[in-house]
């Protein structure tokens, strides 16, 4: 199979693997039998999982998203994985240090960002990141992305996979299969290749840490054990070395860099660059001057400075790293084979941590952030080419949670365990307390804890219509049923009368259908309408934002900026205007790399200006540079 | 010819006579068959309700339903036998559940006898006082937390207590495989049940010494 060429009028069909990721989103695709990285058009590889919207509410993804976080530093989200299917009690020190507000949603206990007034699930803002993901490869394949396998951390429950296979709805995607990212890095590595073994793959990415024990045995998968920490990652080392970074500084001082938007998120990249130079060489030079709070840092670190305070998150992987192979009955030397995921593993105290454990090196041949991607466009293909022969890889998952229902007292039963194979059903019967009841509440858990209050509530179940009787008589059994996708679905059926009850599911984290349903149609994208139409709808809404952003940026920054360099704006912003009225595709395109090149340098200040941060002789700019061309 | 049939009794299909892997769908013509539904796990799975089983035979056993059966495989078989083969995996991975560890074998094992004995398992074996002090005092210890070294202990003492009742079970069940009817065969089978009981208790403690999750 050779890549398809465009043809006009007649669209390409994408069948793609797509990492949702907290830092980065990567979207994949299988050619001639190897998973490749869709770059788009400008050849870039990754995504960043950033959105910045506007006071307009129109939404920015990727890397204009993160240019435009100084401008808009309220306005621009990061981290939103960490958000999905969460509740503001979960979330605790997360919270702390965000420029952007978080705040109760109108949907159960669920979170929403407050951005310009108008509130956002995280469902929505991670849907316009995959949406963006998608046009990407749609532009550069010019074909339409219909279908995708999209991964989430092992260890993500139930909420948290069914918030992430909404944001695919209401991005327009047939989600063929919600996969773990474990696993689709084993793929990735062609572990499934007719061999037998035991695999454990350790992801340590931007914000999220797994660990989990895989099974071949002639190319059948079997998720065995796993275990993980959502809130621990790449950027938890970020948070450790900006603590480093302030610890000279007044209490006061330290508060107040922290409470500003902007000197906050210049204090997270020369963290992040002082990691990644600390991962590669022996010392780093930061130097940071914050004129508008009259601070100043001017600190050398050493790699030993930075493994002493990362060590103890690095320990707590290896915690997990037992606690995982404790669950499976298995010491150390019973793993065959360990694979790295997620930018993290790149540390190099982590790689070595690792080898010391096993006692062999772990795999490291493809790259880490790329990995998970890679194994879910193997598993989308295999999906839609899937005969009944005997070749093709099955993946056999278990829940990640035990799955029980709360009882009289705060108790709770278990009904599923940890670690069954999936899909699963479990069966329980019910019946009323009182006579001429008609309707059965149920409280569904999910976890390892013995009450009730321990426990992560998915949902209320209310079963109805069930025929009056005396109480005791009527016998509700309700299905429970977890698909191969880790989802819950319940049903339900009285038995006596034979009426099928009524069930009404309220999620305590997620959205309901019909509220899916209604943002897939809110979404521009779900219109089967024209490619080329839809694409350049898309283009035009893009070209809009990019104007008033220009506008708005010269409107700030006048006086500080280069006069030769505000004229070029000016011009680029002229032709865009012109562009747009004349209603032509290729032209409203020129005008708008004409317009991104000429703006770009107005953000490259800025961020001069804000930062003054230089870390080993190189500038913020300079590295984010350097990352933008790496990606 | 697969390696599991070997140890496993085939059964054909009623309707194409092909062989099943699952007693309750027919993975060759798709018929299903949801009046078997109440049958033992054993049953349906096709194999003897004993409590001697190889982890392999299981192993080689599941990967074969799941070659056949996994509902990834059905997908493009039309919306029915998907819909088929997704509760057919789904039965046969609880029917894999009540078998694979030999305790939840062992209680699958004395449900099929007390459809017999109707009952008079039930509620005859309290479990002395004791154990069941012991029992409440170790879950406590345990739910407090454990210095790491007095946790290691207990969980030595955990696998050395559930070995011993592995093989007083492996000798009940091999005593009621050579007996016949009669009032003998009733004491091993509570002899078995109180093995059991007890083990659920161990089996807890061992749940909770790997808990909570670290998150």
């Amino acid at each position: 199979m050779r890549i398809p060429l465009p043809v006009k009028g007649q669209s390409v069909d994408i069948v793609a693997g797509i990492d949702l990721g907290t830092t980065n989103t990567l979207v994949a695709q299988v050619v001639d039998g190897s998973p490749q990285i869709i770059p788009d058009r400008e050849g870039r590889r990754i995504t960043p999982s950033v959105v910045s919207i506007d006071d307009e509410h129109h939404p920015v993804v990727g890397d204009e998203a993160r240019e435009r976080a100084l401008l808009n530093p309220s306005g621009t989200l990061w981290s939103v994985k960490r958000f999905l299917g969460r509740g503001l009690a979960d979330l605790g020190e997360d919270l702390r240090g965000l420029p952007y507000r978080v705040e109760p949603s109108k949907h159960g206990e669920q979170v929403a960002f407050r951005v310009h007034g108008k509130q956002y699930l995280p469902q929505e803002v991670s849907a316009m990141i995959l949406a963006e993901a998608k046009k990407r490869a749609e532009r550069a394949l010019g074909g339409r992305l219909r279908r995708a396998v999209i991964t989430v951390p092992a260890y993500f429950d139930d909420s948290q996979r069914q918030a992430t296979r909404d944001a695919g709805r209401i991005a327009g995607i047939d989600v063929l299969r919600i996969i773990n990212e474990p696993t689709a890095a084993a793929l990735a590595y062609g572990l499934d290749q007719g061999r037998t073994g035991t695999i454990l793959v350790y992801d340590l990415g931007g914000g999220t840490f797994d660990v989990s024990v895989l099974k071949l045995n002639e190319g059948v998968f079997k998720v065995i054990a796993t275990t993980g920490d959502t809130r621990l990652g790449g950027d938890d080392f970020d948070r450790q070395l900006m603590q480093l970074l302030l610890t000279d500084l007044e209490d006061d001082q330290r508060d107040q860099l922290l409470d500003h938007p902007g000197c906050s998120t210049a204090l997270k990249v020369a963290a992040e660059t002082a990691k990644k130079t600390l991962s590669e060489e022996e010392n780093a030079r930061i130097r940071l001057r914050f004129d508008q709070l009259g601070i100043e840092i001017d600190k050398t670190l050493s790699r030993a400075d930075y493994e002493g305070i990362i060590e103890p998150l690095v320990e707590r992987t290896l915690e997990a790293v037992n606690f995982v192979l404790d669950d499976a009955d298995l010491d150390p030397e019973d793993v065959s084979e360990v694979v790295c995921v997620g930018g993290s593993t790149r540390t190099p105290l982590v790689r070595r941590r690792l080898e010391e454990h096993f006692g062999r090196a772990p795999h490291t041949k493809l790259d880490p952030d790329e990995v998970v991607a890679l194994g879910a466009a193997l598993q989308a293909h295999a999906l839609c080419n899937a005969s009944d022969g005997e070749d093709g890889t099955v993946l056999l998952d278990v829940t990640p949670l035990s799955l029980g229902i709360e009882t009289y007292g705060g108790g709770v039963t278990k009904l599923l365990w940890r670690n069954t194979p999936i899909p699963v059903q479990a069966t329980e019967g019910f019946t009323t307390q009182v006579d001429n009841q008609t309707g059965v509440e149920i409280h569904v858990l999910q976890g390892e804890r013995e009450m009730a209050r321990d426990l992560r509530s998915l949902g209320h179940f209310k079963l109805s219509g069930i025929p009056p009787m005396p109480a005791g008589m009527p016998r509700v059994l309700v299905e429970f049923f977890i698909d191969a996708n880790g989802i819950l679905k319940v049903t339900a059926k009285e038995v006596t009368s034979g009426v099928k009850a009524g069930i009404e599911v309220t999620p305590t984290y997620g959205l309901t259908d019909d509220r899916v349903e209604e943002m897939i149609l809110d979404s521009i994208e779900h219109a089967e309408e024209d490619v080329e139409e839809r694409m350049f709808a898309d283009l035009k809404a893009e070209a809009s934002g990019l104007l008033r952003y220009s506008r708005s940026a010269l409107a700030q920054r006048q006086q500080s900026l280069d006069p030769a360099l505000v004229t070029q704006v000016e011009s680029a912003v002229a032709g865009m205007e012109v562009a747009l009225d004349s209603g032509d595709k290729d032209s409203v395109e020129a005008a708008m790399t004409v317009l991104n090149e000429s703006t770009h340098p107005i953000a490259t200040q800025m961020m001069n200006e804000v930062l003054k941060v230089t870390v080993t002789g190189r500038t913020v700019t300079d590295i984010l540079d350097e990352k933008q061309r790496r990606a | 010819m697969s390696t599991y049939a070997k140890k496993i009794q085939a059964q054909q299909c009623d309707e194409c006579g092909a062989e099943m892997v699952l007693l309750l769908f027919c993975d060759h013509c798709g018929v299903d068959y949801p009046d078997r539904k109440h049958l033992s796990a054993f049953s349906v799975l096709g194999l003897q309700p004993r409590f001697t089983l190889e982890d392999e035979t299981i192993e080689s056993l599941e990967l074969e339903l799941a070659r056949r059966l996994h509902p990834d495989k059905w997908q493009h078989r039309g919306e029915r036998l998907h819909r088929k083969a997704l509760l057919a995996q789904s039965a046969a991975n609880e029917a894999l559940e009540a078998i694979r560890e030999p305790f939840d074998r062992g209680d699958s094992l004395l449900l099929l006898q007390e459809e017999v004995l109707a009952g008079q398992l039930d509620g005859n074996n309290v479990l002395p006082q004791d154990f069941l002090v012991e029992q409440l005092e170790l879950q406590e210890e345990v739910s407090d937390g454990l210095p790491p070294d007095r946790k290691r202990a207990l969980r030595a003492r955990v696998r050395s207590e559930l070995a011993t009742l592995r093989s007083e079970l492996d000798d009940h069940f091999q005593n009621l495989e050579q007996t016949g009817d009669g009032s003998y065969r009733l004491d091993v089978l509570k002899d078995a049940r109180a093995c059991l009981d007890r083990a659920r208790y161990w089996r807890n403690l061992r749940r909770a010494l790997k808990g909570p999750t670290p998150t």
